[in-house]
């Protein structure tokens, strides 16, 4: 008897009888890959289906519904460069300066603004905190006519500043309360510490707060370069010099609605003007979920 | 006792008068004849290639008038007028732009256009336009805008598809022959449809022509409207039986050709033998599909009036507070009635509004711009009663009928229901 039981394998021992192993970890994964990549891929389509638009004639865009172009081509890239009579690097330009100057504008100002609501005590600090999160809940049309007026009257419209100056006024309340959360999740201790030594308010901010808010400064850069970049209206409505043109506004050129749009270069220069957001997005994604999860936690 | 006159007081009086004359100067003042000077900015609505036809035309201009520095801002229609919006809300609209029919009354009724009243005549030479192109752009307070081009409505065919029925086009003349035509061309079998739907689009000019004809009018002068459910009624009625025969696409099928633009449109997939068009289409439907696109003229209804033929203008206006009204007047003068300038604009707007113009470009023009200008040249010697501009929230009347053409069309309401919505909800909109 006691032969016979040494005899059965302790696995098989110890797992209740008629229960079927586990599948191996590594196939769970792998199904769940495959899952996931199917969605991403539907996700991708539009973006997929615009590159092969791109690199087929105009006449076959609609005409051929398939992904692999029967006749490639990539004169839609060649018209689609020259077609607003300047090469459009001029408007890639262009919206560069102005999302770089954004960036920066956001960043200095937000995070002064954020600092002080965190960390500062003054006079109508809670009424103040108050009106920034209520402009949050402004829609932007109710102050586009007034902003208008506003810059008309400076005698600056035509021109980048009504698109640069408000980001360097600390306009945009979604990323100072992002940053108000970041900054008080940090250990007041450290300021302490550093009042302690002799910091004034402003050193504390320099040397102690800004170093550790570097997460929730990524996540500003990252969402203000490509909301600018993206940003129609405001440009459309200051900008009437082609020469000043930003990508969207170049874009929005190729089309006519009352006749026949150039579907063809319009796709060419839109995955061009993609690549950009692309390459900012890969290069901080690290530092954006980063950002982005510890924003709200100590 | 008045106090002596100063070195200094005297110096400033002088100072302040040629900085007032040198204002003017730069304001572009200009005595009558003179030429014009200053700055112009001008807005057009449309993509690149309109904008640069329409900048040669300017640098023409400036050619011509050395003294004037005209610079041009575009963008597609819609975003257009969005910025058109804000501008006039600063008063920052551009000095001489274009504007449609629909969206006149509600920048004049603000104040934001000049009347031109004063210049026409003079600077603007109207015998070219005649007092209907004068009309376009009258209200009871003025004239605010005159047309440079028109557009016409017109109905395209499929002739290949006509003739391999045996169906002559040249035979319809009513309403009801146009259905008869294309219940013959119906092939439910195989999808494929005798004329298409206008009634639940964005565009509604088939059913103006449809007012016009019976002897009313969209909206009067006073900015109410002007038809009643009745002929409402029987519009919808029409495009109803049509639909239930199968001589027209479902709602579903038209709905979903019309959201996706003119590469989905049925006409040019070859699925569909009649449209309701813009006489400027047939080069769009031509550049997207091969076969022979056929252009013709509306058909009327049995108790049609004579006078119902109308234009769709595009009117340029002049800024209320342009600081440079003479050469402002001078430039509209320049795009409606110089022969040159339209060599350079060409029919990318519609076709010049001074007829002895638009023949001017007939030996240039492709073969099917040359059928569209020659379309409404043609019509443009019918009878033709004013068209009253179109009150500020005409373009509520559009949506209006889309709304309740969907409604009838989806079975959501019955006809007769639906044109009495239509009805009341105008005096909602139209004060």
């Amino acid at each position: 008897m006691t032969s016979q039981t040494n005899m059965i394998p302790k696995v098989a021992l110890l797992q209740p009888p008629g229960r079927a192993r586990k599948k191996p970890a590594y196939l769970r994964r792998f199904a769940a890959h495959i899952v996931i990549s199917g969605l991403g891929l539907l996700m991708l389509y539009p973006l997929i289906w615009m590159l092969s638009s791109s690199l087929k004639p105009t006449e076959a865009i609609f005409s051929e519904p398939g992904l692999i172009p029967e006749n490639f081509t990539l004169d839609n890239y060649v018209q689609g460069w020259n077609a607003l009579g300047l090469d459009f690097g001029i408007f890639v330009a262009n919206s560069a300066v102005i999302a770089v100057l954004s960036v920066i504008g956001n960043l200095v100002s937000c995070s002064l603004a954020a600092y002080a609501f965190a960390r500062l005590e003054f006079r109508f600090k809670k009424v103040m905190f108050g009106a920034m999160l209520a402009t949050l809940m402004l829609p932007f049309h109710v102050v586009l006519v007034p902003q208008y007026i506003l810059f008309h009257s400076a005698g600056m419209t035509d021109t980048f500043f009504p698109l640069i100056i408000p980001k360097f006024l600390a306009v945009d309340a979604f990323f100072i309360f992002l940053m108000v959360q970041f900054i008080r999740g940090l250990p007041r201790e450290l300021d302490d510490a550093a009042t302690v030594d002799g910091c004034s308010a402003a050193g504390v901010f320099w040397r102690i707060i800004l170093p550790l808010m570097r997460p929730a400064l990524a996540v500003t850069a990252v969402f203000t370069f490509i909301w600018t970049w993206n940003d129609f209206l405001t440009p459309l409505l200051y900008l009437t010099d082609q020469e000043l043109f930003t990508v969207p506004l170049a874009l929005n050129a190729f089309l006519d609605s009352g006749g026949a749009s150039a579907w063809g270069p319009l796709f060419a220069m839109s995955i061009l003007s993609v690549l950009p957001i692309l390459v900012i997005f890969i290069i901080s994604q690290k530092h954006l979920t980063e950002g982005i999860a510890t924003s709200g936690l100590k | 006792m008045s106090s002596p006159v100063t070195r200094r007081s005297f110096l400033s009086f002088g100072l302040g008068a040629a900085a007032a004359f040198g204002v003017a100067g730069c304001a572009g003042f200009s005595p009558q004849g003179s030429k014009p000077s200053g700055k112009l900015e001008i807005g057009i609505w449309g993509g690149a290639d309109r904008a640069k036809l329409y900048q040669s035309a300017i640098d023409l201009y400036a050619k011509r008038n050395a003294d004037v520095q005209a610079t041009l801002q575009f963008a597609d229609s819609a975003p257009y007028f969005e910025r058109l919006t804000t501008s006039a809300a600063a008063g920052n609209l551009p000095d001489v732009f274009w504007m449609t029919d629909t969206n006149i009354a509600r920048y004049a009724d603000a104040g934001a256009l000049m009347d031109l009243n004063k210049y026409i005549g003079g600077s603007i030479k109207k015998d070219g336009i005649g007092e209907a192109g004068v009309d376009a752009g009258r209200n009871p307070k003025g004239v605010f805008g005159l047309p440079t081009h028109f557009n016409s409505q017109a109905i395209l065919t499929d002739n290949d598809a006509l003739a391999a029925k045996g169906v002559s086009f040249s035979q319809v003349k009513t309403w009801d022959d146009l259905a008869a035509a294309a219940k013959q061309m119906t092939n439910s079998a195989e999808g494929y449809y005798g004329l298409l739907d206008p009634t639940l689009g964005t565009n509604h000019r088939s059913f103006e022509a449809w007012v016009r004809q019976s002897g009313a009018e969209l909206f009067t002068d006073e900015g109410k409207l002007g038809f009643d459910a009745a002929v409402l009624g029987d519009w919808f009625a029409y495009w109803a039986k049509m639909r239930k025969e199968g001589t027209i696409p479902a709602a579903t099928t038209q709905t979903e050709s019309d959201s996706a633009g003119w590469t989905s449109d049925l006409l040019v997939k070859s699925k569909a033998a009649i449209r309701v068009a813009s006489a400027s289409h047939l080069g769009v439907v031509k550049g997207l599909r091969q076969g022979n696109i056929g252009l013709n003229s509306y058909p009327v209804r049995n108790d049609a009036s004579k006078d119902w033929w109308f234009f769709t203008p595009i009117l340029v206006c002049v800024s209320a507070k342009t600081g440079n009204a003479d050469a402002a007047a001078d430039m509209v003068n320049f795009f409606i009635n110089d022969k040159e300038a339209a060599s350079h604009t060409q029919i990318s707007m519609g076709t010049p509004a001074v007829p002895d113009v638009a023949k001017s470009l007939i030996p240039n023009l492709k073969e099917d711009q040359v059928l569209v200008v020659n379309q409404i040249l043609r019509e443009m010697e019918n009878p033709r009663r004013r068209v009253p501009l179109k009150p500020e929230g005409s373009d509520k009347l559009n949506s209006a009928l889309t709304r309740i053409g969907q409604e009838i069309a989806f079975e959501k309401t019955s006809v007769s229901n639906g044109a009495s919505a239509v009805i009341a909800d105008a005096a909602q909109y139209l004060k």
